[in-house]
């Protein structure tokens, strides 16, 4: 009898420091408030600055925290399936940077006042377009160093139109956006982001979710899957699509948020047997846990340091993607 | 081992197949039985793979139609048709390190709804494979740091895993030691044994005289010879075909050949 | 709107709470303020928090933000001291329930959007770079905070001394050539406030020739190439920077220091626009020219 190897308690592990991490999130702030009184707030009609603080800023922040972490960790496992590259990331590919320039667009044109869905659709053309472009530059079975040098140009590039964009709009405003637009930031989203972000973060994420059976078959090849009865056309289409709403809603709500979706699956690997359909969902949560923990820890380091949510994960990830390029050096891809 | 023998044989008609618009097979007619292991043999750039891909329902036909028990392939479900043909391509790699019995398990993709965690019947399936192929012993170790041959036998324990009537495997013995050739192709016949069809492309021409039931030449694209060992290995095809001679005996009852020099 | 007292004197967060859950609380039980009464306000700008300081009475100011505080940047900081301050973040707006959100052009906009559609009113002011601009925002800040013959009288005291240095400048062609500095190398040109304070002071501001905007990093060979006759040294610092500081160790400023011994301008005095950038000017102008005029409080 073959058993499901693994650790089937990993799933409810990971809720359960989600759903403390959550709790935290909610009582940690630039007020102090008593965790009694924060839990109490979330039931009162929100009439009192106390209620209103809990309710309509805390309550998004978290919420948006949990989602875009899971967009993020559940986008890089899927990519990472797809191209069958432990290195590919949505912030490495440039493909959150993209993101962000198509929101920025639509910020600079004013296309985002009048139309309301306008940004976060920008967002997520701008994360599509990334990802054709990457599939089409560096190819089904690209090599490790032709898709990351191809997702360097795209972000970069992205990062400069960006940084261009705001420079000649005529706004005081432009070095603290470009700030967040590059580096990330969850500070003071409201219940509207929540309206609008989270349905599409979590179609992206369902949809994805449903790829995890032929991405399995993936890991053997095209030729494998295809033999086993995958439709890979399908399946691409479910990825690129369900990391275009994803990292494409959850970029138009906090900025590009590099690292999540490269640290998160690289260290879940191993615990679900490099197994790519386990390693969604367990990446969907680990991602809204590192994102909650480097939202509180910068709240927490508030009072001596500014950092933006992108330089916390950065300060995490980076180390990690230098450990991966040295191990994926020698693997043939 | 004796299991209720369908009369799934695969068969080609009239196949004409292309590879990145140049035509590289030509219509060819090609019967595959349940119980024979047919080896599929030719010099490089035949179409041998590009036929077994078409017979494995990978490759649409430019021309003609390929049959799974009288059924036309190409209007059959994926799902179905990956039961009822195992492929093995070649040089198959596995991307991420997992372990062995994972990599088999992948053998049940084709009989497990899209939520479905494996049952007994999958697991069953599994550790039979694992055991048919004598690789239980490494069901935990990970497939990535196997030897050739014990990753050649994993991989073939992943598509005995599907239990697909139609075995169909592009160059498995190539790369392998004489031992682990032999181990191969011995595999292959016992599961040939349950009354599955296996076809093999192959190169080296005394493991399929040795192993294989029929034999069947391409070259450029057509079906020059089909049929046993003694017919199909004659020195004119050899000098046409592969443009050699041989020098050919017998040992226990079997022909066997050596590649002597070109013709 | 209501009212609260979540007045302290905490400096740091996590020592405020049991202030501000107070502050949140008695908010619950407060009553609602008369119509026409002076706003509660919360400014959450390093500029705004020093005019609302001047011109607000003590219980119309809930918080201010904590650059306010801060010497270097801030002419009010001994004022400051006695109110709570804030980072900027919507939380610590909210727990005060003001009337009256002011922010400046660099506040996070998704501050103020939150502010805004959670029903409070923010309202942005611009950092003048030019006198007009200065008196525009004192009044406009008067009015908002309902003291308007406050901020009258500011823009008087500031009008004189600006006037009393005026007429005692040299003519045109005997004005000094001044370059402004900041510690890494970095000069202001025309659009800058610190420029309007120069000119004020009768200095011909260097950075104009270099073709800097309101902010400019300078290469050396430009300083040498202009030979200016005045250094304004403007940091932010709260003592004098010294000319080894930055990019100022470089050898070319000792031949430049030999002629004049340069100014130093604190960051409060130059940072944000207000009646204080008079002391500005009359300070450069004594240095520059010896002129006196009595512009302190």
């Amino acid at each position: 009898m073959t058993r499901e190897m693994g650790r089937p308690w990993l799933l409810t592990l990971l809720a359960a420091v989600l759903a403390g991490l959550m709790v935290g999130s909610l009582t940690l702030g630039y007020v102090a408030i008593p965790p009694g009184q924060v839990l109490g707030a979330l039931v009162t009609p929100a009439e009192t600055p106390v209620s209103l603080i809990v309710q309509e800023l805390r309550v998004p922040r978290t919420l948006l925290g949990l989602f875009v972490g899971a967009s993020l960790g559940i986008a890089g496992a899927g990519l990472q399936g797809l191209l069958r590259n432990p290195l590919a990331e949505p912030g490495v590919l440039g493909i959150s940077n993209s993101a962000a320039l198509g929101a920025v667009a639509t910020l600079y044109t004013g296309i985002a006042a009048t139309a309301p869905l306008a940004l976060p659709a920008a967002a997520m053309a701008g994360a599509l377009l990334a990802m054709l472009v990457l599939y089409g530059l560096a190819g089904r079975e690209a090599n490790v160093q032709t898709l990351i040098l191809a997702g360097v140009a795209i972000s970069s590039l992205a990062g400069a139109l960006i940084s261009v964009a705001l420079n000649l709009a005529p706004s005081a405003h432009a070095t603290t956006e470009i700030l967040f637009w590059l580096l990330g930031s969850l500070a003071d989203r409201g219940m509207d982001h929540v309206a609008w972000g989270l349905p599409f973060m979590g179609a992206g994420i369902i949809l994805l979710l449903t790829a995890g059976r032929a991405l399995d078959a993936l890991s053997m090849g095209e030729e494998t899957a295809r033999s086993l009865g995958f439709n890979l056309t399908g399946l691409r289409f479910r990825v690129i699509a369900g990391a275009t709403l994803a990292v494409g809603a959850g970029v138009a709500v906090s900025g590009s948020i590099g690292f999540v979706g490269l640290v998160v699956p690289h260290i879940l690997r191993p615990l679900v047997g490099y197994q790519p359909a386990r390693l969604l969902p367990a990446s969907a949560l680990g991602g809204a846990i590192l994102l909650l923990l480097a939202d509180m820890g910068l709240r927490l380091a508030s009072d001596e340091v500014d950092l933006k949510l992108g330089v916390v994960t950065a300060l995490v990830g980076a180390p990690f993607f230098l450990h991966l390029v040295l191990k994926t050096r020698r693997m043939t891809v | 081992m004796s299991r209720a023998e369908r009369a799934a044989s695969l068969q080609a008609r009239q196949l004409s197949l292309s590879l990145g618009g140049e035509p590289v097979v030509a219509g060819v007619d090609l019967a595959l039985h349940p119980g024979e292991v047919v080896a599929v043999l030719g010099p490089n750039g035949a179409g041998k793979s590009t036929l077994l891909r078409a017979l494995a329902g990978l490759q649409s036909p430019l021309h003609g139609e390929v049959l799974l028990a009288g059924e036309s392939l190409a209007a059959m479900k994926g799902n179905r048709r990956a039961r009822e043909v195992g492929y093995l391509p070649q040089a198959a790699t596995v991307h991420w390190p997992l372990p062995v019995e994972r990599v088999v398990a992948l053998g049940r993709l084709p009989h497990m709804s899209p939520w479905q965690r494996l049952s007994a019947a999958d697991g069953y399936a599994v550790d039979r494979a694992l055991a048919a192929t004598g690789v239980e012993g490494l069901r935990r170790r990970t497939v990535t740091e196997l030897s050739g041959g014990e990753r050649a036998r994993v991989l073939l324990a992943r598509v005995l895993a599907g239990e697909p009537n139609c075995l169909l495997a592009d160059e498995p013995v190539a790369g392998l030691d004489p031992y682990h050739q032999v181990h191969f192709m011995e595999l292959v016949r016992e599961y040939a044994g349950e009354g599955r069809t296996v076809a093999l492309v192959m190169h080296d021409l005394n493991l399929a005289a040795r192993f294989c039931d029929r034999l069947v030449l391409m070259d450029q694209g057509r079906l020059v010879a089909d049929g046993s060992a003694r017919e199909v290995l004659d020195p004119g095809h050899l000098a046409r075909v592969f443009g050699i001679r041989a020098v050919y005996g017998e040992s226990e009852g079997e022909p066997y050949v050596v590649p002597w020099g070109r013709a | 709107m209501r009212r609260g007292s979540g007045r302290g004197t905490c400096r740091h967060r996590l020592r405020c709470l049991p202030a501000l859950v107070l502050a949140g609380l008695l908010v619950l039980a407060a009553t609602r303020s008369v119509a026409g009464n002076p706003p509660r306000v919360v400014s959450i700008n390093a500029c705004t928090d020093q005019l609302v300081l001047k011109l607000a009475d003590p219980d119309q100011i809930a918080s201010v933000s904590e650059y306010a505080g801060s010497p270097s940047f801030s002419v009010m900081a001994e004022v400051a001291k006695a109110y709570p301050k804030n980072q900027g973040h919507a939380e610590e707006v909210l727990v005060h329930d003001p009337d009256l959100v002011i922010s400046g052009p660099y506040t996070n906009r998704a501050t103020a959007n939150r502010l805004e559609a959670l029903g409070y009113r923010v309202v942005t002011l611009d950092s003048p770079d030019t006198f007009p601009g200065i008196r525009d925002n004192l009044r406009r800040m008067g009015r908002l905070l309902g003291h308007p013959e406050r901020a009258q009288r500011l823009i008087e005291r500031m009008d004189r001394i600006l006037a009393a240095v005026a007429a005692e400048l040299p003519p045109e062609n005997r004005r000094l050539r001044a370059l402004a500095l900041r510690p890494n190398g970095v000069t202001v040109g025309k659009g800058s406030l610190l420029d309007t304070v120069m000119q004020a002071a009768g200095l011909r501001n260097v950075g104009r020739e270099l073709g800097a905007g309101s902010y400019r990093e300078l290469p050396l060979e430009h300083l040498v190439a202009t030979q200016p006759d005045l250094l304004v040294l403007a940091s932010s610092d709260t003592a004098q920077p010294s000319l080894a500081q930055g990019v100022m160790h470089h050898p070319v400023f000792d031949a430049l220091e030999s002629r004049r011994e340069p100014v130093w301008l604190p960051g409060r005095l130059w940072t944000c626009g207000g009646w204080f950038n008079a002391e500005a000017v009359a300070r450069l102008a004594e240095h520059a020219y010896g002129i006196r005029v009595d512009s302190e409080e």
